[in-house]
């Protein structure tokens, strides 16, 4: 029975290592960008300038060879300081 | 008695498997994590101590779950997590918060907050099953062991 659960867990243990890694997100190495309709602009820095906000919608963009490639999706881009001023401001109080 | 430890072994099995693949896909891409955790409704002055200490503390709780000694303590440690993301996550779905922000975390990203919740809700039972099996075990081999006591 030991020799089983070992053996299971050390399966387990090494599952759980490498399906991190494999499901490991590209690296952003130019930055994020939003879509304002028009252009694609910088978004600057998430939860700082701006939040991702669930929906249907793409979030934000990387630049790969490129061309602007979807990065965060089911969310919509949102800029912390247009959302509301004051809950900006309360969250970065605290 | 058997097929009760092999049920125990395989909920230890996913919780670890979970738990593992969190907290290694956090410290694989911690920038990234650091901006999601910006990005919840939540002081960003937080962010340092969640940023580190839920991890480690998955971490903690995975080895806590390997070893029957402290398997109970890695279960209701599980569980107590767990709790803490399933509340968080009905508060956002309630729209506690000003905002909802997008659930991220490894694949896990790719869930909808309704599906994040159902998520965290099989995992509490997971760890609740597990609780009670490893506790019927425990008060089984204590009266097995203590039976002349009783007798």
């Amino acid at each position: 029975m030991k020799k089983i659960k070992w053996t299971i867990m050390a399966f387990v243990i090494a599952a759980g290592i490498c399906s991190a890694f494999a499901t490991r997100p590209r690296p952003v190495t130019s930055g994020l960008y939003y879509y304002n309709g028009q252009q694609y602009l910088p978004a600057g820095t998430e939860g700082i300038n701006f939040v991702c906000i669930t929906s249907p919608e793409i979030c934000t963009y990387i630049l790969s060879g490129g061309r602007y490639v979807p990065y965060e999706t089911m969310a919509t881009y949102t800029p912390v300081n247009l959302s509301s001023p004051a809950e900006a401001a309360s969250k970065e109080k605290k | 008695m058997f097929k009760r430890q092999v049920v125990l072994e395989c909920i230890s099995a996913l919780l670890i498997l979970l738990f593992l693949y969190a907290s290694v896909s956090k410290f694989l891409d911690l920038k990234t994590f650091i901006d999601e955790m910006n990005n919840q409704p939540l002081p960003n002055s937080w962010t340092p101590f969640l940023v580190w200490g839920i991890p480690f503390l998955e971490i903690a709780v995975s080895v806590a779950l390997l070893f029957e000694y402290t398997r109970l303590l890695g279960l209701v440690a599980f569980l107590v997590i767990m709790s803490v993301f399933t509340v968080y996550t009905l508060l956002i779905l309630f729209h506690f918060f000003p905002y909802v922000p997008c659930s991220c975390g490894g694949v896990i990203r790719k869930l909808t907050w309704r599906q994040h919740l159902l998520f965290d809700l099989f995992f509490d039972v997971l760890a609740v099953f597990g609780i009670v099996l490893q506790r019927r075990k425990h008060y089984k081999s204590f009266f097995i062991t203590n039976k002349h006591r009783f007798v």
